[in-house]
């Protein structure tokens, strides 16, 4: 009995050495390769519409021109480096697809709504132009990026004016990337 | 007789003898053992090629499996499982001229953990990877094409 239990137990370890031999290692490798190639869209998309305080309140006593801020100013978000430009239009001036600098687009004009001749001309600034050129840079989509938007009437708009309370005016803005 | 019935049993075994040399067949047996080796190659390269809109606000999953992209693909022997790995030329960072630092986009690879099945070496097998890559990793990412580059080590 015991012989018999002694061959039993050396038959096992021989099928035990012969599955570790099978299970070979691995004894080579294959490569390939994988090129990603990304492209970062330049676009934008409008984070806040721009509106003035209504009414904003002309003095026409005052001696030099008049700044008016924005109640919200316009804000966009653009990829990342994206250069874009700012196009102006008024609705009641004669100015079309001017480009929006700091320095400003004139050829806008108040209109008043009761009394269609009287206008009074203003210009619309843009003072986040990043090279006073009307370039603006996109900071990403995580920032808004402020047009830095304003009106100015100047002094001899305002002496002239006739007054009435329903002047306003229509500012389109065209964002071109 | 006693003389006699000894030269008989001496013809019965020749007779016997002589029979049996006329019955008698030869079957040699040749044994012939094959192993089919456990291998791999002829390697293809494979592409990703697609488009990051920042606006976006999903998850990114570009794959090699999407239109106009391909799978790298292996042959390996028919059956055999491999384990397949994936490493990245730039720390997983899409990167502007793939110099590896000008503004990174950091994404992780998929489908690499799935092992590979050969089918014979009268067919390759596809290698299907993927990458993923959450908004905020790419949401203030420049404009312009970033890469980075893949590699797809099939282990046998």
């Amino acid at each position: 009995m015991i012989k018999i239990l002694s061959i039993a137990v050396m038959a096992a370890t021989v099928i035990s050495m012969t599955e570790m031999v099978s299970a070979a290692p691995p004894s080579g490798f294959v490569s390939e390769t994988i090129v990603v190639n990304a492209q970062m869209a330049a676009v934008c998309q409008e984070a806040q519409h721009g509106s003035f305080p209504n009414p904003i309140t002309i003095d026409p006593l005052v001696g030099s021109d008049q700044t008016f801020s924005p109640a919200a100013d316009e804000t966009l978000k653009c990829s990342n480096g994206t250069v874009f430009t700012i196009k102006v239009s008024s609705a009641n001036g004669t100015a079309v697809g001017q480009t929006c600098t700091s320095s400003g687009v004139s050829s806008m004009a108040l209109k008043s709504a009761g009394t269609p001749g009287d206008s009074i001309a203003y210009t619309f600034m843009c003072a986040g132009d990043t090279d006073g050129a009307g370039h603006f840079t996109g900071a990403g989509y995580t920032t808004a990026k402020a047009m830095g938007i304003s009106i100015k009437v100047p002094a001899a708009s305002a002496q002239t004016a006739i007054a009435h309370t329903d002047y306003s005016d229509t500012v389109t803005l065209t964002i071109s990337y | 007789m006693k003389k006699y019935m000894i030269v008989l049993a001496a013809i019965a075994i020749v007779l016997a003898a002589t029979s049996g040399a006329l019955a008698s067949t030869l079957t040699p047996t040749v044994t012939a053992t094959g192993t089919v080796i456990d291998t791999c190659n002829s390697p293809t390269n494979g592409t990703i090629t697609f488009n990051i809109d920042p606006s976006g606000v999903a998850t990114l999953t570009p794959q090699t499996t999407d239109a106009g992209n391909s799978s790298p693909s292996v042959k390996c022997t028919n059956g055999q499982t491999h384990a397949v790995a994936c490493s990245s030329a730039h720390a997983n960072k899409l990167t502007i001229g793939n110099d590896g630092i000008t503004d990174p986009i950091v994404y992780t690879i998929t489908g690499c953990a799935t092992p590979l099945t050969g089918a014979g070496f009268t067919t390759a097998t596809s290698i299907t990877i993927g990458l993923s890559i959450p908004p905020a990793n790419y949401q203030n990412a420049k404009i312009g094409a970033h890469s980075d580059i893949i590699t797809v080590t099939v282990t046998y």
